[in-house]
């Protein structure tokens, strides 16, 4: 059944106050809705990228929850950042398409330093070490995950049982802190 | 609903905290202009003048007000291109004052230019430009920085947006340092020279106001903190 509007604006209004209840009543009412309308806008898409795109919508509707305005209709809200999300998507798709190309995998790398500008090079692994141990979980975990065991981000998100942006939200945040916390020392 | 999805649901719900809501878009827009009318108050009092005096005009009142106008108006269309939901007809709003302001220098260039018979030397005065810059250069970071705190659904229209009411507060700010300013000068240095910036800045609207300085700039954090 379609919630009503009335609804899901009281949710967020209780929501803007930081009641966790209602926001995760409200993600949850909408996560439908704006699977609905993903998949009538964009019927090719697989059932995976519908679901990166639902979490898109739900996590930019996390970021700018603040612009909601109470006394206004929240459906149109909500629509708004959809097709919005929609069309990035698509966007991002046609460049990925246009730009990436099955490659064999290469096992010959070069091996002089100018060509593997590290940061071990500069850095003590036991520092490295130390840098990892201060992050936060998440952060951790996604660095781990991606750039240590080398997974990709589907396969990160399936072994981490996140989401693909959000995998990439914390692996960008983990890598920025452990530059600023290497850098520091 | 996948079992991925609910997760993602209770990570986004643990992480809420309470938000200040977004004022509606003519107070944020009151707040821009508070900021940056006393920024522009200083320019006016540390930068060199030519004449302490401001010219007793009607054309010179009317072309402050429409630039003026141009700024305010802008400004709020800028802000609500942020809300989600809100009308792209907004965008139009700025049009009217914005050929007010146009006309009024025009129409004072091309009287100056059929009582003497030429232009001005434009090239002698370019100092405007850098003074136009300097006093747009706060309103413009602190628009910019505002605008951020919303949704970036259309980047390059609200760039330009900002860009327009950018430029109409500097150069009602400029003219009454450069007061008695040609109408030609106005219009090259004042208007076309700020117009050719706000639309390159127009192009790299995306790279201004998108969802990826949304999300960084967010506080409330999803996973990972």
């Amino acid at each position: 059944m379609r919630p009503n509007d009335s609804r899901l604006a009281d949710l967020m209004r209780a929501a803007q106050t930081g009641d966790r209840i209602s926001y995760e009543e409200l993600l949850g009412a909408i996560a439908p809705l704006v699977r609905r309308v993903i998949r009538r806008q964009q019927p090719f898409l697989s059932a995976e990228a519908v679901e990166d795109v639902v979490q898109d919508v739900l996590m930019s509707v996390h970021v700018v929850r603040a612009s909601y305005d109470p006394g206004r209709p929240f459906t149109p809200w909500l629509l708004a950042i959809t097709r919005n999300r929609l069309v990035d998507h698509a966007r991002r798709s046609a460049r990925v398409a246009a730009h990436e190309m099955v490659v064999d995998d290469l096992d010959v790398t070069f091996s002089s330093d100018a060509a593997n500008p590290s940061m071990e090079a500069d850095h003590d692994p036991e520092e490295l070490r130390h840098a990892m141990a201060s992050l936060p979980a998440g952060q951790r975990q996604a660095i781990e995950l991606l750039k240590l065991q080398g997974l990709s981000l589907k396969e990160a998100a399936v072994a981490s049982g996140t989401s693909v942006g959000a995998l990439k939200v914390a692996s960008h945040r983990g890598m920025t802190a452990l530059k600023r916390l290497l850098n520091k020392t | 609903m996948t079992r991925n999805t609910t997760q993602f649901i209770r990570e986004l719900a643990q992480a809420a905290t309470p938000v200040r809501r977004l004022p509606a878009p003519w107070l944020r827009a009151s707040l821009w202009c508070s900021l940056a009318l006393p920024y522009l108050a200083l320019v006016w009092l540390l930068w060199p003048k030519a004449h302490a005096s401001i010219p007793a005009t009607g054309s010179f009142a009317l072309e402050q007000v429409a630039a003026l106008a141009t700024a305010v108006i802008a400004a709020i269309a800028a802000f609500a291109t942020v809300i989600p939901g809100s009308s792209k007809k907004i965008a139009l709003a700025p049009v009217v004052p914005l050929a007010v302001w146009i006309a009024t220098v025009a129409t004072r260039c091309a009287h100056e230019w059929s009582g003497v018979g030429h232009l001005p030397p434009l090239l002698v005065h370019c100092a405007c430009l850098p003074a136009t810059l300097v006093a747009g250069g706060l309103p413009a970071i602190v628009i910019v920085a505002m605008l951020r705190r919303g949704a970036p659904l259309m980047p390059h229209l609200t760039t330009a947006l900002a860009a327009l009411a950018t430029a109409g507060i500097a150069n009602f700010g400029i003219r009454f340092v450069h007061a008695f300013d040609s109408g030609a000068v106005v219009l090259v240095w004042h208007l076309l020279a700020v117009f050719g910036i706000a639309l390159v800045l127009t192009a790299l609207g995306d790279r201004i106001v998108s969802w990826r300085h949304t999300l960084a700039a967010s506080t409330a954090s999803t996973v990972g903190r």
